[in-house]
């Protein structure tokens, strides 16, 4: 906190007004609204900002927040000021559709740019339906929804000339094609994120961007099966897969030196072929990848599945980030015999295993005999430096060896 | 799960700042505080100053710009900030340089006083400093968060002109945002 000086001005208030209310955008309206009692100069500017920042919560009552949304909204139409963002935390008992539409409509009417909008409706009470006045904001730039519904745009084009980042989770799009379209819809779109839920029954995730940098699959299914993902993103940078049970993963076009994190779990019966089928696909098509993060859960997955199938080759990974952490050594060499360009190697162990589990399971010659940096990060034990001269000795090829802690 | 990024020696954002300025004419750009002070800067950081990186691109730079506007001891402040933000590092692309940076931030503006903020505001405002004037609008929407009316009054020294009637009356007319 800065030192408070007691000049006795009131430099605040001197400020003009279009940098008072820039101040204020930075609160909720809530928070915004309180600052009226004040003082006289304070009293209407809360009603000048350009954001709308409610938590329903404040309210008494669907009614109560639905007046006060309408009539900040009215002013600004009437004083010719846009609404740069609108976040809205929805958690009514009771939901009517065509008001709701209504009111979003003027949103993007207003020139939103910024639009959250966190649903905690249960489901089975109301849906919460996006208006279709949507699909056609110029303005808009950022789009975070949670568990609302995207109805098919029908004959209505979609275009999404600004938007950048767009977050859905537990988001109901009506039909298989929609989450697409809107994604392709979005030239200049930078950041995705999809986090499927149980009951918005997503089966395919189809990502068509030319302008897509990073891309977040979150699944938070446990019991029925994950989406299909299909990519076809050739801007891709960095994409991370945090699921159970992954799907299939079919890469078509990803960035040069694209990198993904994966942190996944297959729990499938093998004697199933459609089941081997499927983590073969997915390992297929993580092998497009030329940086891999991977944790242990993951490694332990392929190693269990390499007893029963053959790898793939991962022809195009150079560097691996891998993490042992409540794991153990003998699930990492089935992996690594897979890696049979790798340049660089960065291991993560909570302990530094013996000579002996070495021994049983060695670094496979591939990777000795390709691998050009190390990097061992490991809390300090005598076997530590044991692990770091086997590498030494036996990678030919090693020039940077770096060894940190945990 | 271990989250390291590409550069396992963390220069990749040092690397950047170097080619951003290696592609930049190697210009300095003078600028001249209303009290005499000059600040010679180099022209990628200049550019973070929409006011001059439009004259800049309507070749209406001189050497040396007048900041009318602007004491010597706010530019020199606007100026520090400006060079440590002439790179943003991307969230993605590098944790660490972002962690690093906003912790930088803090320590900056916590070495401020309030009326400094304010003159930094005003002086962002005039030399259309867009990083400078968010981060700092900011700072001070902070210092209001979470805070009473009457404890926002004394942090600013607000007078309270209403009358108890007026007082009241706002009270009712906003009674959502009074409660809890």
């Amino acid at each position: 906190m800065a030192r408070t000086e007691v000049s006795g001005k009131d430099w605040l208030s001197d400020l003009p007004c279009h940098l008072l209310c820039r101040i204020l955008s930075k609160l909720s309206t809530k928070e915004s609204v309180r600052t009226s009692i004040l003082s006289r100069r304070w009293s209407n500017l809360w009603s000048l900002v350009s954001v709308l920042d409610l938590d329903f919560q404040d309210f008494k009552g669907v009614h109560d927040m639905g007046e006060f949304i309408d009539s900040f909204m009215e002013s600004h139409e009437e004083l010719g000021l846009k609404l740069k963002r609108f976040n809205l935390f929805y958690a009514v008992h009771e939901h009517f559709h065509k008001v709701f539409v209504r009111r979003l409509n003027k949103v993007v009417k207003l020139g939103v740019c910024d639009l959250t909008i966190q649903n905690m409706v249960d489901v089975d009470e109301a849906l919460v339906r996006m208006p279709l006045s949507l699909y056609s904001c110029a303005t808009l730039v950022n789009l975070i929804v949670y568990c609302v519904v995207f109805d098919h745009p029908g004959s209505k084009s979609v275009s999404l000339p600004s938007v950048k980042k767009m977050y859905f989770e537990g988001v109901k799009f009506d039909g298989h094609s929609v989450l697409e379209t809107l994604i392709s819809s979005c030239p200049v779109l930078e950041e995705l994120t999809v986090i499927p839920h149980p009951e918005d029954y997503l089966e395919v995730i189809r990502v068509r961007s030319q302008s897509l940098e990073s891309f977040r699959l979150e699944s938070k299914r446990f019991e029925c099966d994950n989406p299909n993902v299909e990519i076809d993103a050739p801007s891709l940078k960095f994409m991370s897969i945090f699921d159970n049970k992954p799907e299939s993963l079919k890469i078509h076009r990803i960035g040069p030196f694209a990198e993904v994190t994966v942190d996944v779990e297959f729990d499938v019966e093998y004697d199933d072929p459609s089941e081997i089928a499927k983590v073969h696909n997915f390992l297929v098509g993580l092998s497009s990848f030329h940086e891999l993060t991977i944790s242990a859960r993951t490694l332990e997955s392929i190693d269990e599945y390499s007893k029963v199938e053959p790898l793939p080759p991962f022809s195009n990974l150079f560097r691996l980030d891998a993490s042992l952490v409540e794991s153990s050594w003998e699930v990492l060499p089935a992996f690594l015999g897979c890696c049979i360009n790798l340049d660089s190697l960065v291991l993560e162990l909570d302990h530094v295993p013996e000579m002996e589990e070495i021994k049983l399971s060695p670094v496979p010659q591939c990777v000795l005999s390709s691998l050009d940096f190390l990097q061992l990060k490991t809390p300090s034990t005598p076997s530590k430096m044991k692990l770091a001269t086997y590498f030494r000795k036996n990678c030919t090829t090693l020039t940077k060896m770096l060894l940190s802690g945990r | 799960m271990s989250s390291s990024k590409k550069s396992s020696d963390g220069k990749s954002s040092e690397i950047e700042e170097a080619v951003a300025s290696l592609t930049m004419p190697f210009n300095k750009i003078l600028l001249t505080s209303s009290d005499g002070e000059s600040f010679e800067i180099d022209e990628a950081v200049a550019r973070k100053f929409q006011i001059i990186a439009h004259m800049i691109e309507d070749d209406c730079a001189g050497k040396a710009i007048p900041i009318d506007n602007v004491t010597g001891d706010i530019l020199s402040k606007i100026i520090e900030y400006a060079k440590k933000h002439v790179v943003e590092p991307d969230e993605d692309e590098d944790e660490e340089a972002k962690k690093k940076l906003d912790s930088w931030d803090a320590k900056f503006v916590e070495k401020l006083d309030l009326e400094t903020i304010f003159k930094i505001i005003l002086a962002a405002n005039y030399l259309n400093f867009e990083g400078l004037l968010g981060f700092a609008s900011q700072t001070v929407a902070d210092y209001i968060k979470d805070k009473t009316p009457e404890e926002v009054r004394e942090i600013f020294n607000i007078e309270n002109d209403f009358t108890p009637e007026e007082e009241e009356a706002i009270r009712k007319e906003n009674a959502w945002t009074f409660n809890g």
